[in-house]
């Protein structure tokens, strides 16, 4: 079954809810704040409050032709390419800079239909090689902590 | 001045940061020609790579980032009908039907030239008039700049976005952003939520790379073109330089460049409107006005010169008021903040070499951009044009990643880069514009400090914010700003009638 992407009317309702709720969350967060530390954003939340409030309100009164265009024309590799993101922000996280990267530069073309994988892993390699001797080796940038850090320490 | 850019002139020239100009416009080229990549995306990635990094040395791939980029875009307009970015949308008119006709190399070569001598006219004029608009700001106190702050934000959310009260909200939303941390006045810490990441603040480098380079990353991802440009479209051959067809150009490139000058100082003006304007202008003033649209190098010339024109001017009201042009000025404002350089008298004051050699950098990417945008060049660089989106996409994670994790060491700030991003690419997709949200989390904290010094000057009146002339003319500024879209609107929605 084809994914179905929420429509634009929708998400600018969903939106402006959420940008009250935020504003309402904001401004009880601020309420514990002393003094001046507090009224700064106590104003911003209101105007965010305000400014949320004419959206959902402008937004229900007025009816576009578009209003029920899809917010994403594919919703599927829009979602595809949020959990790609996601997911290898975690990897990193536990395994380091350069796997997850190497997998990422093959998964995701080869994921929305890219079937040259070779050129892929070719281009990714090159890039991450090229990542690795100017940041890694030239200017010594750290890269978060990594299975392959005894193979990083040689190179430097 | 003089004085201050002949100090400038060592630091602006020295090896290392000419090659940071001269690989900066090498990345610009390939950025702006990317389609789906905008300038504003290259130096989001660029940012967190150059942290730590001399100021002149970053600040010359900004500068030539800009310029580059600007003329980058034009190959695809050019060879491909596609143009790289909003601004070279005027150039596809008679770019591509000169492609049609056999004469893309002459086209390619009229955009070069085009484009530089506007940047050189635009970068004379950053050097020329920033200084003199800093000898303004110097009459200014506390609440002067607390208007000028708001006027800063009013500009860009009102001027950026094609809807008012988007560019408002988005404002706010970068207000709030600023405000997490501890509150340097009273040390009390905002919205950390017991996080130690957050108490200096959300970094500006990792939100500059969440708002500008996440989103396109996504795009690419849901267009997942598989094909890039064809080789043989980069098979150009050398035709007649427009330096020998001078005297038909220059009315063009002098009209063209004052146009994209004077629209790259108006905040918030910048951009596509520039070389729009002079494309426009151009075909008023010609003699055969039919032909443009159908293969006119003329066109080619005024929309690039136009175009070029806009990139250092947009920067005048930034560096001397804190003020940007353009939502790239806006970034190039974050980028400055990051190396610790406050826009304002006390950037001219106390960086004078840093400061004015960024614009001799502006100067110099500008003509380095006709020998790097040369036939031969553009053959090279456009292979990049070559590489389908969906290998693009990941790369550009994999540069954007290794950026962000290095400036303060910190796995978290990829966690909020994500998260600020994929919400970034909702709020972009509803219409908000990212600018004013990056513009307020700058300006936010510089309105707060300025607020609370003047009234604690004026012993908490209210009425004293608004008492001296210049304060009266900045919020007029302000309410003509605000009020003069909601007219038009009311106008354009009463109809012709």
């Amino acid at each position: 079954m084809a994914l179905r992407s929420v429509s634009r009317r929708h998400a600018e309702l969903g939106f402006a809810v959420a940008l009250v709720a935020a504003a309402g969350f904001l401004f009880l967060q601020a309420a514990d704040y002393p003094g001046v530390t507090g009224s700064y954003p106590r104003t911003l939340s209101i105007l965010l409050g305000i400014g949320g409030l004419l959206m959902l309100v402008r937004t229900l009164r007025q009816h576009n032709p578009d209003d029920e265009q899809p917010l994403f024309e594919r919703p599927g590799r829009v979602y595809l390419g949020a959990a790609a993101v996601l997911l290898y922000i975690a990897a990193v996280s536990y395994i380091g800079y350069l796997i997850p990267s190497l997998v990422l530069g093959i998964a995701v073309p080869y994921a929305l239909g890219y079937r040259n994988m070779r050129h892929s892993a070719l281009v990714v390699t090159a890039t991450l090689a090229f990542i690795v001797l100017v940041f890694v080796v030239a200017l010594q940038r750290p890269i978060p902590r990594d299975l392959l850090d005894p193979l990083l320490a040689v190179l430097r | 001045m003089i004085d201050a850019i002949l100090q400038a002139l060592p630091g602006a020239f020295a090896p290392a940061n000419l090659l940071a100009v001269i690989l900066g416009t090498m990345a610009g080229i390939i950025v702006g020609a990317l389609p789906g990549l905008s300038v504003m995306t290259g130096m989001a990635v660029l940012i967190p790579l150059t942290f730590g990094m001399d100021p002149l040395f970053a600040l010359g791939m900004m500068a030539g980032m800009y310029n580059g980029g600007s003329y980058g875009a034009a190959i695809p307009a050019i060879l491909m009908r596609v143009p790289g970015t909003a601004a070279s949308v005027a150039t596809v008119m008679d770019g591509h039907a000169m492609t049609r006709q056999g004469k893309a190399g002459y086209a390619i070569q009229v955009a070069v030239v085009s484009g530089v001598i506007g940047s050189v006219f635009s970068a004379l004029s950053l050097i020329t008039l920033a200084p003199t608009l800093v000898k303004i700001s110097l009459m200014f106190g506390p609440s002067e700049f607390f208007w000028l702050a708001i006027l800063g934000l009013a500009t860009v959310a009102s001027l950026l976005g094609e809807d008012l009260l988007k560019g408002l909200i988005a404002a706010c939303m970068g207000l709030i952003l600023g405000t997490v941390g501890m509150d340097m006045a009273t040390g009390v810490e905002r919205y950390t939520f017991d996080r130690l990441e957050l108490s200096d603040g959300l970094d500006l480098v990792v939100l500059l790379t969440a708002l500008f380079a996440i989103p396109p990353v996504i795009q690419m991802i849901e267009n997942a073109r598989q094909e890039g440009m064809p080789a043989e479209l980069l098979n150009l051959r050398r035709q007649k330089s427009p330096l020998r067809d001078w005297k038909r150009f220059l009315p063009i490139w002098l009209r063209s460049s004052v146009i994209g000058i004077i629209i790259g100082i108006l905040p918030g003006a910048g951009g596509s409107m520039s070389s729009y304007l002079a494309y426009n202008d151009a075909k008023q003033q010609s003699k055969d006005p039919d032909s443009y649209g159908k293969g006119n190098p003329e066109g080619v010339a005024a929309s690039e010169c136009g175009n070029g024109a806009d990139n250092a001017a947009s920067l005048i009201p930034a560096l001397s008021l804190g003020i940007p042009g353009s939502g790239v000025a806006a970034v190039i404002l974050g980028g400055l903040l990051v190396h610790g350089l406050r826009p304002g008298p006390q950037l001219f004051d106390e960086h004078a070499d840093i400061v004015y050699g960024f614009m001799l950098q502006m100067l110099l990417s500008g003509l380095l951009v006709g020998l790097l945008g040369g036939l031969t060049a553009t053959k090279i660089f456009g292979q990049a044009l070559r590489l389908p989106e969906v290998l693009l996409a990941p790369l550009i994670l994999l540069f954007v990643t290794i950026g962000v994790y290095s400036v303060n060491n910190s796995i978290f700030d990829l966690q909020v880069m994500v998260v600020v991003g994929l919400i970034a690419c909702v709020v972009e997709r509803l219409g908000y514009p990212s600018a004013p949200i990056i513009l307020g989390m700058i300006l936010g904290p510089i309105a707060e400090v300025q607020l609370s010094l003047a009234l604690t000057i004026s012993g908490g009146e209210p009425l004293a914010l608004a008492s001296s002339p210049v304060s009266m003319v900045l919020i007029a500024l302000i309410l003509l700003i605000l009020v003069v879209p909601l007219l038009k609107r009311r106008k354009a929605s009463a109809g012709p009638n």
